[in-house]
């Protein structure tokens, strides 16, 4: 294995998409999809379920029997696991942790995607001063990808969608990934962009609107897109428009009431990560970052927590099996880990099934969470079966996402603290 | 000295009290004062950009629960420019509008629409060359349409700014 790729790495070499890497900055894998599995999981209604009180809820991403409590009836719907567990399939890091910061759900999602630990001044209404992944990821990738190639969606806006790119000097939105939070998008703000019949549809009428409008851009010396988020080219633009249009009209028509056969289950944690997956179907991405959040019911209803906890963990499984079954997505690798856990102690509301409800307030169980990671057709494969024991931090995943999409060495010195996770390969 | 500053006065007065030369006349002739596309450097907010563009299609405010809606699902995208056409698309496609009439039939006409189209959405008049580009295109692409001008001027950079 260790001749095998010492001689990959020796000499340029073609990836299955085609594409040519240089020996330098050679790639693990040609996609790289993060799953944060957001909204606070407390390690023991997760990998540490063995020290906990309610046993394997998450039967498919976690080995060991799944359990039926009273009130959690979801798993009726969302049925158990007939192959194998995630955790068999990859590598589970059991000692992971939010190191430092306040434990709070942005300040975990901007850990994980900055790679740089927050604290209490991170300010909420602005975009992050650390350069983002996608934005390194766009900047220091050879060679330079299209934003087409990265995305970020995430289950609720406030201030997620400001994590698609930053404040940092010399980055920006230029380096920006697409962004959709199809909840709203989608659903509610379906009658405000929605057009069953569009006359403008044409080419010809395109090229003439084209014309007029450029005519006006060229009489106006400012341009808007250089303030307005994300730059897609006219071409990617053209695309992503029809793949919007194709889901406004799914929605129209119902088809994504019930997109995987499942009944009256979905919450907003589902129906996102449907939509990524469609992108990852309609683009292969080379980097998507998705996130769950509904399971921070938890702080007032524990089984309502439990119920979603099942939900996301069904979800992710989904989402994997989506990536091994969509022709361009081979040579993948999936992680998944929370943005932080839970207080070991209740808060002292209790449910009507008698569980008390937890917060996440900074002791340290709230910063116990897993890391799990996934390979689908690597060159160098994700080990399976691999639980790693050492520890890790939500700062080591941008460096080893940079890693695995080859582009690591490319980062300015002293941007980024945390390490490659190499116990995962 | 009271009286050497009265003689200098009336001296003023009587050298300064000429008749004008009939050949000239100045005056000043009214003109039109309107904004120039180079003054525009203020970005519209979203929900700046949103109202305005609402007031211009239907003459009439947006209620706070649309522009809510809206707001919403502009900030659930990130490419700001393709949910901006979809959101003014969206606008001119629920009919209503009070775009200008545009009658291609004869230039003049035309270049009155242009004129309107440049009065109610940048606030300004057409220099002549947008005058002249636009009125001969829109003359020359007879199946060129009201909402398709205002589409185009609307979804332009110079519509983000006031």
């Amino acid at each position: 294995m260790g001749l095998t790729a010492g001689a990959t790495f020796a000499a340029p070499y073609i990836l299955p998409s085609g594409r040519l890497f240089a020996a330098s900055g050679a790639r693990k894998a040609n996609h790289v999809v993060l799953c944060l599995f957001a909204g606070g999981v407390r390690s023991l209604e997760s990998h540490n379920y063995a020290n906990g009180q309610f046993g394997n809820l998450m039967p498919y991403t976690f080995t060991g029997s799944p359990v039926n409590l009273d009130g959690v009836d979801i798993g009726n719907a969302l049925g158990v696991p007939t192959g194998q567990t995630l955790q068999e399939q990859g590598t589970l890091f059991k000692n992971f942790k939010l190191n430092q910061g306040p434990t709070g759900h942005y300040n975990g999602h901007a850990t994980v995607m900055t790679g740089v630990y927050t604290d209490t001044n991170l300010n909420i209404n602005a975009n992050p001063q650390y350069p983002t992944l996608f934005e390194l990821y766009r900047k220091h990738n050879t060679p330079s990808m299209s934003a087409l190639n990265s995305w970020w969606i995430s289950n609720s806006l406030g201030p997620y969608p400001q994590l698609n790119y930053s404040t940092a000097t010399g980055y920006g939105a230029q380096y920006g990934a697409n962004y959709i939070q199809p909840l709203n998008f989608l659903f509610s703000g379906f009658d405000s962009i929605y057009a069953p019949s569009d006359p403008f549809e044409s080419q010809g009428a395109q090229d003439k609107i084209n014309a007029m409008r450029s005519f006006c851009d060229e009489n106006f010396k400012k341009d808007f897109s250089n303030s307005g988020g994300v730059i897609n080219t006219a071409e990617d633009k053209e695309k992503l428009d029809n793949f919007i249009k194709a889901n406004l009209q799914s929605a129209e028509n119902g088809s994504l009431e019930d997109p995987w056969g499942l009944g009256d289950v979905y919450n907003g944690d589902m129906y996102t990560m449907f939509f990524a997956e469609e992108v990852i179907k309609e683009f292969q991405p080379e980097l998507l970052v998705v996130n769950m959040q509904n399971v921070d019911t938890a702080h007032d209803n524990t089984t309502a927590y439990l119920n979603n906890l099942k939900r996301a963990d069904y979800a992710l499984n989904h989402l994997w099996q989506t990536i091994q079954n969509t022709p361009g997505m081979e040579n993948t690798v999936l992680i998944a880990l929370p943005d932080h856990g839970r207080n070991a102690e209740g808060n002292g509301i209790v449910d009507q099934y008698g569980r008390e409800a937890t917060d996440h307030t900074g002791d340290d169980m709230s910063r116990e969470i897993f890391c799990m990671m996934l390979g689908h057709q690597t060159d160098v494969g994700v080990l399976s079966n691999n639980v790693v024991n050492t520890s890790g931090e939500s700062i080591d995943v941008v460096p080893t996402i940079a890693n695995i999409l080859g582009f690591d060495n490319d980062i300015p010195g002293g941007l980024l603290n945390g390490r490659v996770l190499n116990e995962a390969f | 000295m009271k009286n050497i500053i009265l003689l200098f006065t009336i001296i003023f007065s009587l050298s300064s009290c000429k008749k004008d030369d009939p050949s000239f006349i100045f005056q000043v002739d009214n003109v039109n004062v309107t904004l120039s596309s180079a003054d525009k450097n203020r970005l519209k907010t979203d929900i700046e950009f949103v109202s305005i563009a609402y007031t211009d299609l239907f003459g009439s405010n947006i209620s706070q629960n649309e522009l809510e809606n809206i707001i919403t699902t502009y900030k659930s995208f990130g490419d700001k420019s393709l949910v901006i056409e979809m959101i003014i698309k969206k606008f001119i496609l629920n009919g209503g509008t009070n775009t200008p009439t545009l009658e291609h039939n004869n230039t003049a006409s035309i270049e009155a629409f242009v004129d309107e189209c440049y009065k109610n959405l940048y606030n300004r008049a057409p220099n002549a060359f947008e005058k002249w580009y636009l009125t001969d295109f829109i003359e020359n692409n007879s199946d060129i349409s009201a909402e398709m001008v205002y589409f185009s001027m609307m979804t332009a950079n110079e519509y983000r700014y006031y």
